[in-house]
């Protein structure tokens, strides 16, 4: 069947996302050898977010961004909490 | 009046077609509303051009990291701009001014077509990363085919004629009447200035204009305040893909997991490339395709470290790296000298016998040819090395066997004592005698082809090839050790997995650039799950080659090739068209792999961790529809003959995971898993 090879959502067709983060939750389990200390779970749950909720976030965000300016505040403020 | 903004290029375009009706004039911005960028920063262009800069100085004895180069370009635009603010509403630049300045700085001078060479390298590096939005084009073709004035304005540091080359290659300017930059006057859009001059130059009543662009401010409040209909898009889409390169880009800095996943975002196909393709193609495209490209990299990198002058590529797969690295290296390695490239026709076939002529038959040839188990006695022996059996008759009968005596320990009737007395043949003086005269006019032929290539005028070669003993390389340099012309062969194969021990000499040398036994690399190890995709993705479309002859024609010898019209053969082209469009995808993936390691200016090293990955991944862990899909349906090699195994030897044959049926693939349970950790076992115990 024919597909693109970038899918609708950014993500790559046959190198998807969800297949990346079974195989780093494997790798927890299992050697696969070296990975540089692999991807950092963090990232990979932002990017999860970014792939499989990003449109309607960033839909959102393009329709009512300004008026959030004070949210975007306070989380930026909790962001650099600690940080000098 | 309310900024006319939309969310998607279909209601832009909706919403544009209306509005356009009263409409005579319609400009467009031209960065994120006509054309999109493959990078989320359109500064990371600058990098590779720093790094241009920095290679055309270092080869005039003048050192200047890219670094300083890019810290010293930011500074003179940047007081450029702060001369250009005195005297004007806009702080704007102009990059041949600017420029020039750099390079009067880095070179002492501007020498002939120094700043058109950079200007040059700087646009095709803008070209690149540059996709034009299909559908607004598709629009902006229906309004100049309606008779509407088009314009395309930008606020940029590139004036209108360096603009043109940009649109000209993405096919805009042939419907714009003229394209505009602020660079030309320093009268931008972001201070109202650059419409007013546009309005005054062109005779155009603010009324009667549509303009189209993407910022709020300059395409959007600045032109409503002339008078001018602004349309804005905010594609959420669009924020989403660059959010995605970002995050990518700064993960990569502490983590290099990401830079090869970078990597491939980069090199993915946007808007109008990115259509609906074959398996196979998204196959080549997105996995074989990069693999290649991380190991021709690679290999440029060795032959520069080891001042290798010539790489021979060879075989049926190195047609196609051939063909991968002449389109992807030159994009890498801009203004630097790469080593010669030849394409060798070489095979395991054509050169056993040639390879024979001169040290005769070697105990560890006979080894290799034994290998495939389809191969049992001397007869096999000699369809590999072109002799003719009934020759070694009476010298066999001398040592008490027969050529068809069993020499195979896998196949019925094998005995111990009978391989041993065929190792002592091998001592035999008339034997070798007789090998060297039957495969002397094979290696004459093999040597005037050689010299015919080039093959002796370099010291040091690099010899390329997909793997996995290095029996090319073995024969070719057995083939032609006695002449003293013969030159260093330095073997840099895809995968080496050292089955058979290699003699490593002075002369002569393999190592395995993805893998390599040598060096424990356990990711990398899962190419022994499927080593025949990797020489069905890359062989040529050629039937192989089987032999060298002396001729009467001019060069003197002449190459043959495997037959195609029995059945084998026919199969074999049959399994050609089945993997073109896997083909085709590695191919077209070439320019756009270059492309992105031009710009990321990353290697083999930063990219490792994500090819471990992809090789773990996908060859451990595959679908089956993968399996099936990149199966080969027969790996068709001359050098294996047609004989079965005893019945105990097919015990363990076809239960390798690429081996299964679909049907133990979809069902039996932890398949995958345990195959893995006999693959595990295996490595450890290796």
């Amino acid at each position: 069947m024919k597909e693109k090879i970038q899918k609708k959502n950014f993500d790559l067709a046959g190198n998807s996302h969800a297949r990346l983060t079974r195989m780093i939750l494997f790798a927890k389990v299992m050697p696969i050898g070296n990975i540089a200390g692999g991807p950092g779970i963090r990232c990979l749950a932002v990017l999860s977010v970014l792939y499989y909720c990003g449109w309607p976030l960033y839909a959102f965000n393009a329709r009512y961004g300004h008026r959030l300016g004070r949210i975007k505040s306070l989380l930026s403020r909790l962001k650099n909490r600690g940080r000098v | 009046m309310k900024n006319n903004t939309c969310y998607s290029l279909k209601n832009l375009i909706e919403t544009g077609r209306r509005l356009a009706k009263e409409k005579s004039v319609v400009s467009f911005d031209l960065f994120d509303t006509l054309l999109v960028r493959r990078i989320h920063d359109p500064d990371l262009v600058k990098l590779p051009v720093a790094r241009y800069i920095a290679t055309l100085a270092k080869k005039q004895g003048i050192k200047r990291s890219a670094v300083e180069v890019q810290e010293l370009r930011d500074r003179f635009e940047n007081e450029m701009r702060a001369e250009i603010g005195r005297t004007h509403a806009d702080h704007e630049a102009c990059y041949p001014i600017f420029m020039e300045r750099l390079l009067v700085e880095i070179f002492g001078g501007l020498g002939a077509d120094l700043l058109a060479d950079v200007t040059v390298y700087e646009m095709a590096m803008e070209n690149r990363m540059l996709v034009p939005r299909e559908e607004l084009v598709g629009w902006l073709r229906e309004l100049s085919a309606a008779g509407k004035r088009i314009f395309i304005v930008s606020d940029m540091y590139l004036p209108a004629d360096h603009l043109e080359k940009l649109t000209d290659h993405a096919g805009l300017s042939e419907y714009a009447e003229a394209i505009i930059s602020s660079a030309d006057s320093f009268a931008a859009k972001a201070s109202g200035e650059g419409w007013k001059l546009m309005a005054e130059r062109f005779d155009i009543q603010p009324e009667d204009w549509l303009h189209v662009g993407d910022n709020p401010f300059s395409d959007g409040l600045r032109a409503k305040e002339a008078g001018i209909t602004p349309l804005l898009i905010h594609d959420p889409q669009e924020d989403l893909r660059k959010s995605l390169l970002r995050r990518y880009w700064n993960y990569s800095d502490g983590k290099p997991f990401w830079r090869g996943r970078l990597l491939q975002q980069v090199m993915a196909p946007l808007e109008g490339e990115n259509i609906p393709r074959e398996p196979l193609y998204r196959e080549g495209y997105n996995f074989i395709g990069p693999l290649i490209g991380i190991f021709l990299q690679q290999i440029r990198e060795i032959c520069r470290k080891e001042k290798l002058s010539k790489i021979f590529f060879f075989s049926r797969e190195g047609w196609t790296f051939e063909r991968y690295w002449k389109q992807a290296m030159p994009l890498i390695y801009p203004g630097e000298e790469l080593p010669e490239i030849e394409y060798l026709y070489v095979s395991r076939m054509a050169l056993a016998g040639a390879s024979c002529a001169h040290g005769g038959l070697k105990k560890e040839s006979a080894d290799i040819a034994f290998l495939p188990p389809g191969n049992r006695d001397f007869t096999d022996l000699c369809r590999i090395f072109s002799l003719e059996a009934e020759a070694f008759t009476e010298i066999f009968a001398r040592f008490g066997l027969e050529v068809t005596t069993c020499l195979s320990h896998i196949h019925e009737g094998y005995r111990q004592e009978d391989r041993r007395a065929f190792e002592r043949i091998l001592d035999d003086e008339e034997f070798q005698m007789e090998v060297k005269a039957q495969t002397a006019d094979a290696n004459a032929a093999l040597q005037k082809y050689l010299e015919d290539v080039g093959f002796f005028s370099h010291k040091r070669v690099a010899v390329v090839d997909v793997g996995w003993l290095g029996s090319i390389q073995r024969f070719l340099v057995d083939a032609v050790s006695h002449r003293d012309d013969a030159p260093v062969c330095r073997g840099l194969l895809f995968g080496a997995t050292r089955g058979i021990s290699f003699p490593t000499t002075g002369k002569n040398n393999i190592s395995g650039v993805i893998y390599d036994q040598n060096r424990f690399d356990f990711a990398a190890s899962a190419l022994f799950y499927a080593r025949d995709i990797f020489e069905e993705a890359c062989r040529a479309p050629y039937p192989t080659l089987n032999g060298y002859r002396l001729s009467d024609n001019e060069k003197g010898y002449e190459l043959i090739f495997r037959r195609t019209d029995d059945a084998l053969g026919m199969e074999e082209n049959v399994q050609d068209s089945y993997f073109a469009p896997l083909q085709q995808g590695i191919y077209d993936s070439a320019v756009r792999f270059g492309q992105a390691v031009r710009l990321l200016g990353w290697g083999y090293r930063d990219f490792k961790p994500w090819l471990n990955y992809l090789l773990v991944s996908r060859l451990a862990f595959p679908k089956t529809e993968e399996i099936m899909l990149l199966r080969n349906r027969s790996h068709l090699d001359d050098f294996h003959g047609g004989k079965k195994p005893k019945a105990e030897f097919f015990k363990n044959a076809g239960r390798e995971l690429w081996d299964q049926s679909e049907r133990k693939l979809r069902w039996s349970p932890l398949l995958r898993l345990r195959r893995y950790l006999f693959h595990l076992r295996s490595r450890l115990n290796q």
